[in-house]
């Protein structure tokens, strides 16, 4: 992601021993990401115990799921951020942490997580060509699939957010993916 | 819905990295990629275009209790124990292997110039299933046990270098002898590596040049020169 190809060479070395059930590659992999992944999960759960949690159940799942990893594709801290993303999703989605926030927690949750993100996004390697991408997209359609991502909120709970049918909010969504898609194609074919 | 339109695929992909994908449609999804290679390259391809935005936020080290907890949730402080237990059995068992090996390497010396490493594959109460060697030139494995493995897949064997990804060395015979060439370039690694592997893999052995499936077999080689 927007590590260096060396970083990432060790990270995938990493998991590799973790698929062999290697006890201290895996402690050395906790030691290089968990602060990252940790960032990661408390900002889509907003809870540290909950976050914490998360990241629990995250490294129990990498540890057994090390062989799944395949180094030709994703990079191994996109591969590792998805696994935290899809546990503090779903974990978001359970009936009883929904109930959990209280309304003033749920404004903070709702406030447009976009604001400070895109200035920092021009700071990573890669980031650069998202952070492009995302300002082709429209404000509003960019606005839903940020809220998406670290919200984790469904159609329905952005229409509501948003003030929109639902049929509305899954046509900006799509059309920001489209951009998003169509504009790294364009940056890849000018590398 | 018709999961072969490739538009489609493409837009299910990106939905179920942004998390739009929902309930029942994301379990579907993610056990149609299981089967499907170019679903799961989607899926990578939108991880890469999307990830950046995890990454631009500042790291947060969790608290140390996260760590102790992983560590207990996966055993580790007891399969150490359990490891260590292995080591000892392989000790009672290390003087019939010892008289094992001896004769092997006797006779085989006999036939062939002497082997340069050594390894014994057991199962996990320390019986011996295959013996490993190999000179410069040629791996031999023999089996010391039938094995059976499941149908559509296959045993390999991978060498682990010290600090370099694992390489493989072939399929396992199931019974009797297999002796191959060894590549000059494998041959070179051998010094530096001190284990050996035994994945399961589809049939024909991994499709990716890396372990693919899970682990079955360590052993411990050793330099017999």
């Amino acid at each position: 992601m927007t590590q260096s190809p060396d970083a990432d060479a060790v990270l995938a070395h990493l998991l590799t021993r973790c698929a062999l059930k290697d006890q201290a590659a895996f402690a050395q992999l906790y030691k290089l990401t968990a602060s990252k992944l940790m960032a990661v999960s408390l900002r889509i759960l907003q809870r540290r115990d909950w976050a914490e949690d998360v990241l629990q159940e995250s490294f129990v799942n990498i540890w057994h799921h090390a062989q799944d990893y395949q180094v030709q594709k994703a990079a191994p801290l996109t591969w590792m951020t998805h696994i935290v993303r899809n546990r503090a999703l779903d974990w978001l989605r359970r009936p009883q942490h929904e109930t959990a926030l209280d309304e003033e927690e749920m404004e903070n949750r709702w406030a447009d997580p976009a604001a400070g993100l895109f200035e920092q996004l021009s700071r990573v390697r890669e980031g650069a060509a998202l952070e492009e991408c995302m300002r082709q997209i429209e404000a509003k359609n960019r606005q839903a699939i940020v809220l998406a991502f670290w919200q984790g909120l469904t159609h329905s709970e952005l229409a509501q957010h948003m003030q929109q049918p639902v049929g509305t909010i899954k046509a900006w969504i799509r059309r920001g993916l489209a951009v998003i898609k169509k504009c790294f194609e364009v940056t890849h074919e000018l590398s | 819905m018709n999961y072969r339109n490739p538009e489609l695929r493409d837009k299910l992909a990106a939905e179920y990295v942004l998390g739009t994908l929902h309930g029942r449609a994301r379990a579907r999804f993610e056990r149609l990629m299981q089967q499907d290679r170019q679903l799961r390259d989607d899926v990578a391809d939108w991880q890469t275009r999307m990830m950046p935005l995890a990454d631009s936020l500042a790291p947060i080290k969790p608290r140390g209790r996260v760590w102790r907890d992983i560590r207990s949730s996966l055993g580790f402080d007891t399969v150490s124990r359990r490891s260590f237990l292995f080591w000892r059995n392989l000790g009672v068992f290390s003087s019939a292997a010892a008289i094992l090996m001896a004769v092997y390497i006797s006779t085989a010396s006999l036939h062939t110039s002497a082997h340069d490493y050594i390894a014994i594959i057991a199962d996990k109460h320390a019986k011996p299933i295959w013996l490993f060697s190999s000179n410069d030139t040629v791996i031999s494995i023999k089996s010391l046990v039938p094995s059976t493995v499941i149908a559509g897949r296959s045993l390999e064997l991978w060498l682990l270098p010290d600090g370099g990804q694992p390489v493989s060395l072939g399929l396992l015979p199931l019974n009797g002898n297999k002796t191959r060439l060894l590549p000059h370039a494998v041959a070179k690694l051998m010094a530096n590596s001190h284990a050996l592997a035994v994945s399961l893999e589809p049939a024909g052995g991994s499709p990716t040049g890396q372990p693919t499936g899970p682990i079955l077999y360590q052993a411990p080689m050793a330099a017999s020169a």
